[in-house]
């Protein structure tokens, strides 16, 4: 399981890395052709807004699985081990039910959309798709997480704190 | 029931560590279905026409140029070819830290980057010269911020997004008083260092330095491809952030062979991954600032502060004072994401231009970057030099104290910011 997981990541990780070489690569492209040839691609505009969507939602699932959303973790990061552990067990839920209401409403909102983009004609469903596809995984690793959780905290004993218990604790680490 | 949604909620979330796109999103959504009762089909639309914006797109290239020159050594070499030139003052080490943060903020456009880029190779080099170790930090951590401002800056991209405004104008705007603050703060730090009895002087040589132009000029090609083909009328701001990410690429792989193929993908995943973990705060806050726009929320500030009827001066006074508590609180992407979109008819009809405005607001939060106690740069620095907090805290003190000058006169000359902007 646990190396199912790792190759889609590195997948994920992978495609992430195209997305953003093909999309420097279309803009430069762009560029030179409207200099060298007086003439630039119609669609690269369109296509360049949607790879940046793409990115940022496939971007959001490896965020989500390393635990590093932005946030404000300050007043949290010094309060005892289990009093972190039930609050990023809140964290976790409150986005749990948040990605999964986005991912609800966002089949039902691309199941009524049944056109094409202006200008490079590519189905707009299919490139809506990444928004409820990508929080559908979110929604997965969440839950996977905060069953993962129950043992910590289950098991803590007054005066088990920091140390051996913080190393293990990467998911304390986002900022 | 509004004003626990938009403004109670958020914030007992935010100290409670939930994620910043969780609580945006969470205030939206109860906004949007239990107050405004509106489809809740609408979040997808937004979600998607958040992030699908041109601009925007300059952002993830920006990110992965300035990856780039970090992984393939380029910054090094504009350190020593900034030491090369302004080493022989007393004092000159340390204002190459402020020199290096300006040129490499002129690529990166990132703040805590720049700490973590410039201050992996300088803080050793400053403590064998006789820096106390808080001063060293101290530099360093609030050196970053000048990223900030400078263009290329993220953070005006985002001012230019969040309130409709031209991020050309932004960038040319953000120029001067960019410039102003790495002047002021290298004059403080030369006079620190003889304050202390430090003597980091470096013979001066025309070969030394020849040498250090002809290793760096390639990397000094970048801040030149950009600017000047923004500034020029070439590119676009966004075609020129790709142009950088391509430049940066031939001079790390084929100029300075500092990099394989497979770090160059390893650094593009990693650029992806910064990049969302920005841009997802973008799209939640283009639902919130949707949601406040409904229910009439950016008007009643407006009218209430209108009701007093204050100076620009006075106005500007008290936004300042409010950005810097906010900026020492929250990181200035989810600040000017959520604040821009309110302040900015506050600041119209107060008369004060809003090119101007998003300047002082980046100036204010980018100061917020590196102010203790929650500043992110600080945080950078601690990880980057394992110094203990307090330590930190003491040598960054002065720097916000200077910053803080700085940001009065960005504040109240509006000609620094705006002079470029009618000129180019």
């Amino acid at each position: 399981m646990r190396r199912i997981t790792e190759m889609l990541i590195l997948t994920l990780r992978g495609f992430c890395a195209f997305l953003i070489i093909a999309s420097v690569g279309l803009i430069a492209t762009n560029s030179i052709g409207r200099y060298a040839f007086h003439n630039s691609i119609v669609w690269a505009e369109e296509v360049l807004g949607f790879a940046l969507v793409w990115m940022v939602f496939a971007g959001a699932v490896l965020v989500t699985e390393r635990n590093e959303h932005l946030s404000m973790s300050l007043f949290t990061e010094n309060a005892p081990y289990w009093v972190r552990q039930l609050l990023g067990m809140f964290s976790d839920i409150l986005l749990l039910v948040i990605a999964s209401f986005i991912s609800y409403q966002g089949f039902e909102a691309i199941s009524d959309i049944n056109y094409v983009s202006q200008a490079a004609r590519l189905p707009l469903n299919f490139v809506n798709a990444v928004i409820p596809l990508a929080f559908a995984a979110i929604t997965v690793i969440l839950a996977i997480r905060i069953v993962a959780r129950f043992p910590n905290l289950m098991t803590y004993k007054r005066g088990q704190d920091l140390d051996a218990s913080e190393q293990s604790d990467v998911s304390e680490s986002s900022k | 029931m509004t004003l626990f949604t938009i403004l109670v909620l958020p914030v007992l979330l935010l100290i409670l560590g939930a994620p910043v796109f969780a609580v945006i999103m969470a205030s939206a959504t109860i906004a949007m279905i239990f107050t405004l009762d509106l489809p809740i089909t609408l979040t997808q639309t937004e979600l998607f026409g958040g992030v699908n914006n041109y601009s925007l797109i300059a952002v993830p290239f920006f990110i992965f140029a300035g990856a780039i020159m970090t992984a393939g050594r380029m910054s090094e070499r504009l350190v020593n070819l900034v030491l090369s030139m302004i080493g022989w003052i007393r004092g000159g080490l340390g204002a190459t830290i402020v020199g290096a943060a300006t040129v490499f903020g002129a690529i990166s456009g990132s703040s805590p980057a720049t700490v973590a880029a410039i201050g992996g190779s300088m803080y050793p080099s400053l403590l064998r010269n006789g820096y106390p170790d808080h001063v060293a930090a101290g530099l360093i951590a609030s050196s970053g911020a000048i990223a900030g401002i400078i263009p290329p800056s993220i953070a005006l991209i985002l001012y230019s997004v969040a309130a409709e405004e031209s991020v050309r104008d932004l960038f040319i705007a953000g120029i001067l008083p960019g410039m102003f603050i790495s002047l002021l703060m290298a004059t403080y730090i030369v006079f620190t260092a003889r304050r202390l009895g430090i003597n980091d002087k470096r013979k001066w040589s025309l070969a030394g330095t020849s040498k250090s132009i002809q290793q760096g000029s390639w990397a000094l090609g970048m801040p030149l491809i950009i600017l000047g083909g923004i500034y020029g009328g070439i590119f676009s701001p966004t075609e020129a952030a790709g142009i950088a990410c391509i430049y940066a690429a031939f001079v790390s792989l084929v100029v300075y062979r500092s990099m394989s193929l497979r770090e160059l993908w390893k650094v593009a995943a990693d650029s992806v991954f910064l990049t969302a973990q920005v841009l997802l705060i973008v799209a939640a806050a283009s639902i919130f600032s949707r949601m406040i726009t409904i229910l009439g929320i950016p008007q009643d500030p407006v009218l209430w502060i209108s009701g007093y009827d204050l100076s620009p001066i006075v106005l500007l006074l008290a936004l300042n004072l409010f950005l810097l508590a906010v900026g020492c609180l929250l990181d200035p992407v989810s600040a000017i994401l959520v604040l821009a979109p309110i302040l900015k008819p506050i600041v119209i009809a107060a008369g004060i231009d809003p090119v101007h405005f998003g300047v002082v607001m980046t100036v204010n939060l980018m100061i917020g970057m590196f102010t203790p106690p929650f500043g992110l740069n600080i945080f950078v620095a601690q990880g980057v030099f394992r110094l203990p907090i307090r330590v930190l805290y003491r040598g960054i003190m002065p720097f916000v104290f200077v910053n803080v000058v700085a940001l009065i006169v960005v504040s109240f000359w509006p000609a620094l910011s705006l002079f470029l902007v009618g000129l180019l």
